[in-house]
């Protein structure tokens, strides 16, 4: 499975509403990756609703996807998550009325055999979700942490993931 | 006596901001409360003083599900404010990045929010497990449409090359050209999926809609044509706000648009086809025929299939259009000078139905007023009286299949809250 060990991400997807403060984050984080050097080969800021995302892995080996969570941890902590096993997002009974988020785009491209080979989610524990841009002040400072810890990902990292936040953002 | 409550909130991260409450005493339904979040409120406010050439671009934030109707809506307002005339190739494309957003955002309702009702899924990623190849069908058909509209849109999210007078570049033929192949491929999957989904097993209710859309001379309405109800209303676009009003309910921060001295009504699709019908291409109404779809549907549950019929209708006017295309010589057609101040309205139809805007423009061309009314609020009351016939008729269910019941009547009207994060969840309470 880990047939490309040793490789940094492929593509860096950062999902987010960017009229939304905190839910931009994740926006925040690939503009902020677009200024490194050493940037991964393609970054997608990405404001469309999850299955667009099964399209834009398609075909890819390994895959970071960064968006903002809540699962009540504190404002600002970083949730990095191994989605290429067989990890279940959780989510409230809900039922959306427009697309997917990304927890469920996960779980429809297991459905459909449509992940890439690697797939690892970084969830931002957002606080202010209200109209407008500017990221609240421990989430912007939580940006250039989860720029580092994307640029030192591998595709042979452990899996460090044990919070199970809710993925909010569609 | 007994009192029975069910309530549907929204997250808290946009909270007080859309819920659905309905009051059941002694076996009657006492009130039906629905509540939905309305970004254009915000947006109005904040396009005063901007350049009225941002406005298409500023809009299509409002909505990521249907930017291509806010950016048609509000270039139409601008040019009909500035006496500018758009055609030939450059109102075709406009009727092209439309089919786009119709096909993916039909697509998207049909196969992931609305078919895991009628099949008996909680949502798309159980009926994926069950129904893999229907939900691929919906994934290439809503590909399809994104492409159209990236090509037009100029990217694949947010699309940005639509203007006031037109587009800031044009295609070439051979761009439209190449896509043809899966556009042709999108019509079979249209057509399957009208058989797919007319075989669903509906509930036998019809509401007395008053049914309101666009009508055009000759085509199926997307960006032109008269304001008209299926109680014989017909008056020009810019007059849209002497036959509709806005009013404020007690229960709620947002507007319910209603008929003015009447009631409420319906726009979408169930709308659009009952009055415009005979508008439809030869294949889409054959596959009509061919699922025993009659010419008018109030039954809003088989709007499924109706979405189905115009994703037919979408991908054939896709390739007429491909078929005819020839660039134009100005990707625009030039704005004159703003002079004085000047008003401009218009409506279009987004995927979910008709959508109103009007503009006040002032010297030096600067935004001085602005009013959107969303397919959705027209839509809201419409829905509140779905919902109270629904639960009346079903008291004898228990509260979590009633609940979900609501849930289904209020998808039937594929509701456009999509401006954010937003999720129904539950709440019930029975006294």
């Amino acid at each position: 499975m880990l047939d490309g060990a040793g490789t940094p991400p492929s593509l860096v997807i950062g999902v987010g509403n960017a009229n939304r403060r905190d839910d931009g984050v994740g926006l925040a984080v690939a503009r902020r990756l677009r200024t490194r050097p050493a940037r991964p080969a393609r970054i997608v800021e990405f404001e469309d609703e999850g299955t667009g995302l099964l399209d834009l892995w398609e075909g890819e080996r390994f895959v970071v996807v960064v968006d903002a969570v809540r699962s009540g941890a504190a404002p600002g902590t970083v949730h990095r998550i191994d989605a290429s096993g067989s990890f279940v997002f959780p989510s409230k009974p809900t039922t959306s009325t427009h697309g997917l988020s990304v927890g469920e785009a996960v779980h429809l491209g297991r459905s459909l055999g449509r992940l890439p080979e690697r797939l690892v989610v970084y969830g931002v524990e957002g606080s202010e979700f209200t109209p407008g841009n500017e990221l609240s002040p421990p989430v912007a400072r939580s940006v250039d942490r989860v720029v580092e810890s994307i640029l030192a990902e591998r595709a042979s990292a452990p899996v460090a993931g044990r919070t199970a936040p809710e993925l909010p953002h569609a | 006596m007994t009192e029975r409550t069910i309530s549907v909130n929204y997250l808290a991260r946009v909270e007080g901001e859309g819920a659905l409450k309905v009051r059941i005493h002694d076996r009657k339904v006492e009130d039906v409360e629905l509540r939905i979040f309305e970004p254009p409120r915000f947006f109005e406010a904040f396009l005063r003083g901007r350049e009225y050439s941002e406005a298409p671009d500023i809009t299509a934030r409002i909505c990521g599900i249907c930017p291509v109707a806010y950016q048609m809506s509000s270039a139409h307002a601008m040019e009909r404010a500035l006496g500018m005339t758009v055609g030939g190739p450059i109102r075709e494309l406009r009727r092209l990045l439309y089919c786009g957003e119709w096909i993916e955002s039909h697509a998207l309702h049909i196969y992931l929010l609305h078919a895991p009702d009628f099949l008996g899924y909680p949502d798309a990623i159980r009926l994926a497990a069950d129904h893999p190849d229907a939900v691929k069908r919906g994934l290439e058909l809503k590909k399809a449409g994104n492409a159209i509209m990236r090509l037009l849109g100029g990217r694949e999210i947010h699309p940005i090359n639509a203007r006031v007078g037109g587009f800031y570049r044009c295609p070439s033929r051979e761009e439209l050209e190449s896509l043809r192949p899966m556009v042709e491929r999108a019509l079979v999957l249209s057509e399957e999926t009208a058989r797919f989904v007319s075989g669903f097993a509906f509930p036998d209710i019809e509401e007395p809609y008053e049914f309101v859309s666009l009508r055009h001379p000759s085509e199926y309405p997307m960006n032109e044509g008269d304001i008209v109800s299926s109680r014989g209303l017909r008056i020009p676009q810019d007059r849209f706000e002497d036959a509709f009003e806005e009013v404020h309910v007690p229960h709620s921060n947002a507007l319910h648009a209603i008929r003015k001295g009447g009631g409420s009504y319906l726009v979408g699709p169930l709308a659009r086809y009952a009055l415009n019908y005979d508008r439809l291409s030869p294949g889409a109404k054959a596959i009509a025929k061919e699922v025993g779809l009659p010419p008018v549907v109030s039954n809003p549950y088989r709007s499924i299939v109706v979405r189905a019929v115009e994703m037919v209708y979408a991908c054939e006017e896709t390739l007429r259009i491909i078929d005819q295309y020839r660039p134009p010589d100005q990707p625009w057609v030039p704005a004159p000078a703003v002079t004085r101040p000047v008003d401009g309205a218009a409506a279009t139809e987004a995927p979910r139905g008709m959508l109103f805007h009007k503009y006040r423009i002032e010297p030096p061309g600067r935004i001085t007023d602005a009013r959107i009314v969303a397919p959705t609020s027209q839509n809201q009351k419409r829905i509140e009286d779905d919902l109270r016939s629904l639960v009346t008729r079903s008291l004898d269910l228990d509260q979590a299949a009633l609940t979900f019941a609501c849930e289904r009547a209020i998808r039937n009207h594929d509701p456009c809250i999509s401006c954010a994060t937003h999720f129904l969840e539950l709440d019930l309470v029975r006294d």
